[in-house]
C-alpha cells in the first residue's frame, strides 16, 4: 500500500503518481454545485443478526447533505453545518434518545470528507487531516485515514472511495467504524445539476 | 572629632553592613501576591506539565504518543487526575442508569418501559441504524437503546469533561487531552521545583517511552500573579541606591546644609538592611513600602522633624487599619512598619546629633512659614476632595488574582486553572467524607452553566445511601426483570443481537446502589481515593469547580469554596465597604492620636479631616490613573493619610492654643518669633514641613521611574498625596481648625 502523510498530495514520486492521478479523475465531475443520486447501503454490525440493507436517494449541496431511506422502516439522515440529525421515516416511532456518544470528532472528520468528496473541486479539502493512500488491487481507489493521535480515531477507522474510472464520480463509499461496524454505500444514477 | 561621641554611629553602620552582607547571600523570595490572599484560598503547591507532539505524523514520537497519554501520569510524583477515567466513569453511570433517575421520574419510566413503548424505541433504533452516519451521531444504542438517560441528569455538572464535545477529553489515566489530541495536561500536587519536575519528566520519556525531541515539554508551578504586574524589574540595591541619593539631594537643597544632609542621609540610608529584614526582602508587596520607610525616617530626623519622639509614634501606627482587612500580608506590615519607622527613628534621634556634630554641620537657616488660607477656600477644597474622592470609590479596580504563567499554558486548549475552585468535604472516615461530598456536589452543580464550567465532584456520581434505598424500592415495583425479557424478545424481533446489549439489561436489574461504600470497592476506587485529603478531624472529599469568567457581582458562591477565583469575586463584592472601613479607621486613628497630642477637639478633628481629603485626591489619581487594584494601594493611601493628618496637627497646634489663628497668619515660628511662641502644653511639635515633605515625595519618584505598574501607582500616590497633604495641612487645616474652635466653642473654654 502506498501512502501519503497527513495533507500532502506530493509525498513521493511513486505515490504522487497514482494519488494524483485518482485525485485528477474525482475532480473530473466538477461541473455543477450538486449532486443527486441513488444508492444502496449494506451494513454489517456487531448488534445485527444478519447486514443491514437499505436503499434510497442522496441530495447534495453545498453545506448540506441529505440521504432519504425509501423503506418507511429506514430513516432519514441529514447533515447541515455541524449538525447532524438522523430521524426514522415512521413518524410512529420515538425521536433520538439523550446523546450518550460523544461522536463530534468523527463527525467533523467525516462531515468535511464527504462535503469535500461531493464537491469534486478541492483536493486540499480531501486530503486535510488524512492519511491518504491507494489501496493495492483494480479499480481507482483512495483510502482516507485519520491521523494516529486524531480524536476522529475514536470513531472512524477509515474511509474508502471507489471513483467511476471513466467519469470521476464516487461510485461506493465504505466506511470502517472503529466500533468494528462496516458501512458501505453504493451510488449510481449520478446527476450533476449545471 | 571626637571618636567616642562617634562610637554608636559607627557601631550602627557596621551593624547594618553586615546586615547588608548577610541579606545578599539569602534566596530570594516569591513574587508576593500571594501575601494578599489568604493560606485558604491560594492554590496549593502543584505544577502542571503540558507535553505537546510536534513530530510529523507517522515518526517514532507519534508512534509513542497513545502510550505517552495512558501511562505517563501515574509514574510521576503527586500525580493527580483532572477528571475520572472516562472507561470506569461511564461505566459506573450506565450501571445505575435506574438508581440516577429521581423519584419524580418515575412514571416517566414506568411509561418508557410499557411493551408498546418498548417495542417502538427497539424499532427506532433499527431504523436509524440504516444511516450511514449512525456511528458518528450522539446516540450509542449498546448503552442505552431505550434512552433512560433523558429521565436523568445524563452529564451532571459537565461532570469532569466526559461530555465534552469540543474541548478536552480524558485520557485513561485521568488526565487532559487537547481536542486535536496533540497535548496532554497533567497535574501534579507537588510542591517539587518546576525544574526537579522537568528532569523527572525529561527522564521517564527517555528511558520508558525512548521519544526524542518531537514531544515539548513544559512544566509550570501554580503560584498567584497578576496579570496587571509585570515584575519590579530593578535590582533591590538599585531601588535602595536611587532612593538614599535622591533623599540626599533633598535634604542638602532644603536645608542647605551639605554636611548636614550627608550625615542624616548616612544614619537613615544605613538603616535600610534593617527595614529589607524586617520587610523580609523586597518582593512586589514590601519594596515600596521599604523605599517609603527611608523617605518618612529622613522627614523624622533632627533638623528636619518636630523635636521628640511622638511624631515618630504617631506616624508608626500609620498601617494598624490593615489589620481590619484580610490580606495577610498587609497585616503583617501593620506592624512590620511600626517596628521599621521607630527603628530608624530612633537611630537617627539618638545619632543623627552625634554625627551631625563630628561632621561639624551647621544648623540650616530658618524657612519661610507657609501662609494659611481663609476658611471658606480651605472647606472648599476639603469638600471637593471628599467629593472626587467618595465618586472614586465606585470605580477603582480590584486585583486580578490569577495564575498568570499556568493559564498561559493551559488556557487555550484545556481549562483555566485560575477559575478552578475547590470545596472540601469532610468526615470521620472515607464513606462519611464521599457522603458529605453529594450534597456539596449538587450545590456546585447548581452553578452551571451560569456561574460555572464545569464541575469535578465525586459527590456526582454517588447517591446517598439512604436515598438509593428508597428509589431502589420504587424500582421493585416496576417488574424490571419482566421488561429485560420483553426487551430481549423485541430486539430479536428487530433483527438485533440481545447480547449485544448485555450491559443495559444488567444494568436493568437490580443491583448494587450507587453508595460511596460500593464506589470505594468499585472501578473508580482509584480516582475516589485521588479525591481524598487527611484532614483535621478525618478524611476530606475535594470538589472542584471550574468558575465562569465575570461571575455576576452579587452572586453568593456556595460556602467553603475556596480558590482565588472565589477571593477575587469576594473582593469584588467587598471592595467599596473594604476601602471605607480602612479610611474610615484611618481617621479615626488620626483623630485620637493627634487628640493625645494636642487635647483639643478642634485641632482632631481638623487634622483627621485633611488626612481624610488628601486620601481621596490621591484615591481619584489613583483611579484616573487606573489598571492597578486598590488592594495593592492601600497602604500608600494610609500613608498619606497619616502624614498630612500629623502634620495638620503640629499646622494646628497654635490655632488650637489660641495664637495665630487668623487667616494669613504663619503656622510656624519664624527665626524673629522664636519657640517659645509654640505652647508647650502640647506634645505636637513643628519642624521643617517642606524638607520632610521632599523626603516622602523622593521614594515616591524612583517607585514612579520603575516598569512595575503597581510600584507606579504606589509612587504616584505617595508623590501626589505627600503634595496635596503637605499643602492641605499647612494652609486649609489651620483654617478648618479656627472654623472647628469656633462651632465647638473651644475657644472660649
Amino acid at each position: 500500500m502506498l501512502t501519503c502523510p497527513v495533507g500532502q498530495v506530493h509525498a513521493g514520486p511513486a505515490l504522487a503518481r497514482n494519488l494524483a492521478r485518482r485525485v485528477e479523475l474525482w475532480q473530473r465531475p466538477a461541473r455543477g454545485t450538486g449532486l443527486t443520486a441513488r444508492y444502496r447501503l449494506e451494513r454489517s454490525s456487531s448488534l445485527l443478526y444478519e447486514p443491514l440493507r437499505t436503499q434510497g436517494g442522496l441530495v447534495f449541496a453545498p453545506g448540506s447533505l441529505e440521504l432519504r431511506d425509501d423503506e418507511r422502516g429506514g430513516a432519514t439522515t441529514r447533515l447541515i453545518g455541524d449538525a447532524l440529525t438522523i430521524a426514522a421515516n415512521d413518524p410512529a416511532l420515538p425521536a433520538n434518545p439523550a446523546a450518550v456518544g460523544d461522536g463530534a470528532a468523527g463527525r467533523r472528520w467525516l462531515r468535511d470528507r464527504l462535503f469535500a468528496l461531493f464537491a469534486a473541486r478541492d483536493a486540499q479539502a480531501l486530503l486535510a487531516d488524512s492519511h491518504a493512500s491507494v489501496p493495492r488491487g483494480p479499480g481507482m481507489q483512495i483510502d482516507l485515514v485519520p491521523p494516529r493521535n486524531h480524536p476522529a480515531r475514536r470513531q472512524i477507522r477509515q474511509l474508502r472511495v471507489r471513483l467511476e474510472p471513466d467519469t470521476g464520480e464516487v461510485v461506493a463509499l465504505e466506511l470502517t467504524e472503529t466500533s468494528g461496524d462496516v458501512v458501505t454505500l453504493t451510488l449510481s444514477e449520478h446527476q450533476r445539476p449545471s | 572629632m571626637k571618636l567616642r561621641s562617634l562610637a554608636p554611629a559607627l557601631l550602627w553602620c557596621a551593624a547594618m553592613a553586615g546586615l547588608a552582607t548577610w541579606l545578599s547571600g539569602q534566596p530570594a523570595g516569591p513574587d508576593g501576591l500571594e501575601g494578599l490572599v489568604p493560606p485558604e484560598h491560594r492554590p496549593p503547591p502543584a505544577s502542571l506539565v503540558r507535553l505537546t507532539l510536534r513530530g510529523a505524523d507517522g515518526d517514532a514520537d507519534d508512534e509513542q504518543w497513545p502510550q505517552i497519554v495512558d501511562s505517563l501520569g501515574p509514574l510521576l510524583p503527586g500525580h493527580t487526575p483532572l477528571a475520572p477515567p472516562p472507561g470506569e466513569a461511564r461505566g459506573w453511570l450506565d450501571a445505575h442508569v435506574l438508581a440516577r433517575i429521581a423519584p419524580r421520574d418515575h412514571a416517566a419510566l414506568a411509561r418508557r418501559l410499557e411493551p408498546a413503548a418498548l417495542r417502538a424505541a427497539v424499532a427506532g433504533v433499527r431504523a436509524r441504524l440504516a444511516s450511514p452516519l449512525f456511528g458518528v451521531g450522539d446516540e450509542d444504542p449498546r448503552r442505552d437503546p431505550l434512552g433512560l438517560r433523558a429521565l436523568s441528569e445524563a452529564e451532571p455538572g459537565h461532570l469532569g469533561f466526559l461530555t465534552a464535545t469540543r474541548g478536552p477529553t480524558p485520557a485513561a489515566s485521568g488526565d487532559l487531552v487537547s481536542a486535536d489530541g496533540r497535548s496532554l495536561l497533567l497535574y501534579l500536587r507537588t510542591d517539587l521545583p518546576a525544574d526537579d519536575l522537568h528532569a523527572w519528566i525529561s527522564a521517564q520519556l527517555t528511558a520508558r517511552f525512548k521519544v526524542g525531541p518531537g514531544i515539548e515539554l513544559i512544566v509550570v508551578p501554580i503560584t498567584l500573579s497578576s496579570g496587571a504586574v509585570a515584575g519590579p524589574g530593578m535590582r533591590a540595591v538599585d531601588l535602595l541606591a536611587a532612593t538614599i541619593a535622591g533623599l540626599a539631594l533633598a535634604l542638602a537643597l532644603g536645608l542647605q546644609r551639605l554636611r548636614a544632609a550627608l550625615a542624616l542621609v548616612l544614619v537613615v540610608g544605613a538603616g535600610a538592611p534593617l527595614v529589607v529584614a524586617i520587610a523580609g526582602g523586597m518582593p512586589l508587596l514590601s519594596g515600596p513600602l521599604v523605599l517609603v520607610a527611608l523617605g518618612v525616617a529622613a522627614g523624622l530626623a533632627p533638623l528636619v522633624g518636630p523635636a521628640g519622639a511622638g511624631a515618630a509614634l504617631r506616624l508608626s501606627f500609620a498601617l494598624l487599619p490593615l489589620l481590619l482587612l484580610p490580606y495577610p500580608a498587609w497585616q503583617r506590615w501593620a506592624w512590620a512598619w511600626a517596628l521599621a519607622l521607630l527603628g530608624l527613628a530612633a537611630a537617627a534621634r539618638w545619632l543623627g546629633p552625634a554625627l551631625l556634630g563630628a561632621l561639624a554641620a551647621r544648623p540650616p537657616a530658618s524657612a519661610p512659614p507657609p501662609r494659611a488660607w481663609p476658611s471658606a477656600p480651605a472647606l472648599g477644597l476639603c469638600a471637593a476632595l471628599l467629593a472626587v474622592g467618595t465618586w472614586s470609590m465606585g470605580h477603582v479596580a480590584s486585583v486580578r488574582f490569577e495564575t498568570s504563567a499556568a493559564d498561559a499554558v493551559a488556557a487555550a486548549d484545556f481549562f483555566t486553572p485560575s477559575r478552578v475552585a475547590e470545596l472540601r468535604s469532610a468526615g470521620a472516615d472515607e464513606v462519611e467524607a464521599l457522603t458529605a461530598a453529594i450534597a456539596d456536589g449538587a450545590r456546585l452543580a447548581a452553578l452551571v452553566p451560569d456561574a460555572a464550567t464545569r464541575v469535578d465532584a465525586p459527590g456526582l456520581l454517588l447517591l446517598d445511601p439512604a436515598e438509593s434505598e428508597a428509589r431502589q424500592a420504587a424500582l421493585a415495583a416496576m417488574d424490571l426483570p419482566g421488561r429485560v425479557e420483553l426487551l430481549r424478545v423485541a430486539l430479536t424481533e428487530q433483527g438485533l443481537r440481545p447480547d449485544a446489549f448485555g450491559e443495559f439489561m444488567r444494568a436493568l436489574r437490580p443491583g448494587r446502589p450507587p453508595t460511596p461504600e460500593a464506589a470505594l470497592g468499585g472501578p473508580l476506587a482509584g480516582w475516589l481515593t485521588s479525591r481524598l485529603e487527611p484532614a483535621d478531624f478525618g478524611v476530606a472529599a475535594v470538589s472542584r469547580v471550574h468558575l465562569a469568567a465575570g461571575l455576576p457581582a452579587g452572586l453568593a458562591l456556595p460556602a467553603g469554596l475556596r480558590g482565588p477565583a472565589v477571593f477575587s469575586h469576594v473582593e469584588v463584592g467587598a471592595r467599596n465597604a473594604r476601602l471605607g472601613l480602612v479610611l474610615a479607621a484611618s481617621a479615626w486613628l488620626s483623630a485620637f492620636l493627634a487628640w493625645i497630642g494636642a487635647r483639643r477637639l478642634a485641632v482632631a478633628l481638623a487634622a483627621a479631616g485633611a488626612g481624610l481629603a488628601a486620601q481621596a485626591g490621591a484615591l481619584a489619581l489613583a483611579v484616573a490613573a487606573g489598571g492597578v487594584g486598590l488592594a495593592l494601594l492601600l497602604p500608600a493611601l494610609l500613608l498619606v493619610g497619616a502624614l498630612t493628618a500629623d502634620l495638620a496637627a503640629r499646622s494646628c497646634v497654635d490655632v488650637a492654643a489660641g495664637g495665630r489663628a487668623s487667616p494669613g497668619s504663619t503656622a510656624e515660628p519664624t527665626a524673629a518669633e522664636p519657640a517659645e511662641d509654640v505652647p508647650t502644653t502640647t506634645a505636637i511639635g513643628r519642624g521643617r514641613p517642606g524638607v520632610a515633605l521632599a523626603c516622602q515625595v523622593v521614594p515616591g519618584l524612583v517607585l514612579l521611574a520603575t516598569p512595575e505598574p503597581a510600584w507606579r501607582s504606589f509612587g504616584l500616590i505617595v508623590a501626589f498625596g505627600g503634595v496635596l497633604g503637605f499643602a492641605l495641612a499647612t494652609r486649609a487645616a489651620p483654617a478648618l481648625c479656627a472654623l472647628l474652635r469656633r462651632v465647638t466653642r473651644e475657644d472660649r473654654r
